[in-house]
């Protein structure tokens, strides 16, 4: 490598910028963990990200909806709802399978057809008491007794 | 004394929540049996709309807006919650805030939930999900509102309904159909069933009608008193 394509006040600016960056992130994470707390109860109501840094900003504490989800991310422990690629591909798989009751079982070392693209993924369906409230939609089931069984 | 909490609640809406709010607590007052009434719907807060100042307004949007149910408990032994549709949600995480079977040892007090259902899926199901968050912590009265039928064919035989009168000892009720003009009439001049009949507004016999559904649904309340009011000692 070449370092001598980049000129040294460039690589000082970029230092110094790049410290000044990592610097205002520890601030900005610092400034909201004081109301930690307050942040933690909205979530738990089920308050969004962009509505609590709504509220913040209206309150004189300028904060993107980002900064809140990181904050949270960070310091609640909320865990992103994402699922990893490789998630996502054994969980498409797990669907196909019960999805079809006559698909053979493939083997492992097979190479399953591609997925469509439409292909709905199972989505994690969280405890009513999690910091996590689903919002969903909830499809009513009513369950009836077997047939020849009475109250 | 065993104070009582009485929570009318379905997420779902229009089964006849604030209709059968709106004539428990005339009972209550008719019978001079000492309440608090409060109302959390702030789109619609029918029950309050018919009794002014004698039903408190609960704000859901406030993280202590439930408080004040609690605390009402300090002043009556009895204190009857008209809950908002599709409130669910928060009132089963202000249930884990307090936990609510302490709370309620700590207050002497016994927890009713009234669960009016229509013939919608969509209100019976609601049962399940109640009853799956609550179990034995609380009673259950299941409200029958004939307002569409008076048939219940797919509640009769269902897994819940034979949970809640079997495992959960939940009493059922029925509300019957109060023809359509008078529920006009009384909605439009705000008035209860009892202020329409000592009152000069409607025809003779529409006031009897209004005195014979009335009849019907304090029998229908009374056969389920011992849930619905405070236990005396």
């Amino acid at each position: 490598m070449n370092l001598t394509a980049i000129p040294p006040d460039a690589l000082n600016r970029f230092r110094h910028a790049a410290s000044l960056l990592t610097q205002d992130a520890n601030s900005r994470a610092s400034r909201l963990l004081i109301l930690k707390e307050e942040i933690a109860t909205l979530r738990k109501h089920g308050v969004s990200y962009r509505s609590i840094s709504d509220l913040l900003t209206q309150n004189g504490i300028p904060t993107s909806d980002v900064s809140v989800m990181k904050f949270c991310h960070r310091f609640l422990s909320e865990k992103r709802p994402r699922k990893s690629s490789a998630n996502r591909r054994q969980a498409n798989r797990a669907n196909r399978a019960s999805s079809s009751k006559t698909a053979p079982v493939v083997p492992a070392k097979v190479t399953p057809p591609p997925a469509p693209a439409m292909n709905p993924k199972p989505a994690p369906v969280p405890a009513e008491t999690s910091a996590f409230t689903s919002r969903g939609p909830r499809i009513a089931k009513v369950e009836q007794l077997p047939p020849g069984e009475t109250i | 004394m065993t104070k009582r909490l009485d929570l009318i609640f379905n997420g779902k809406g229009g089964v006849g929540k604030s209709f059968f709010a709106v004539n428990f607590v005339q009972y209550l007052k008719d019978k001079n049996i000492p309440f608090t009434a409060c109302d959390c719907d702030n789109e619609n807060s029918t029950l309050k709309r018919f009794h002014g100042d004698d039903v408190q307004f609960l704000d859901l949007s406030h993280p202590r807006g439930l408080d004040a149910m609690i605390h009402a408990l300090g002043k009556t032994d009895l204190v009857v919650v008209d809950c908002r549709a599709a409130s669910t949600e928060v009132f089963f995480n202000y249930f884990d805030e307090i936990d609510l079977a302490v709370t309620l040892k700590n207050l002497s007090t016994a927890l009713t939930l009234i669960m009016p259902i229509n013939q919608e899926a969509d209100s019976i199901d609601q049962l399940n999900r109640i009853t799956d968050k609550l179990k034995n912590v609380c009673s259950y009265v299941v409200l029958r509102n004939t307002v569409h039928s008076d048939t219940f064919p797919l509640f009769e035989n269902t897994v819940i309904r034979k949970r809640l009168l079997k495992e959960l000892g939940a009493k059922e009720i029925t509300m019957s159909k109060m023809q359509p003009w008078l529920v006009e009439e009384l909605s439009h001049h705000n008035l209860t069933i009892t202020a329409a009949v000592a009152g000069g507004h409607m025809h003779l016999l529409d006031r009897q009608r209004l005195q014979t559904w009335q009849h019907k649904f304090y029998g229908q309340i009374e056969s389920v008193a011992d849930l619905l009011l405070p236990i005396k000692s």
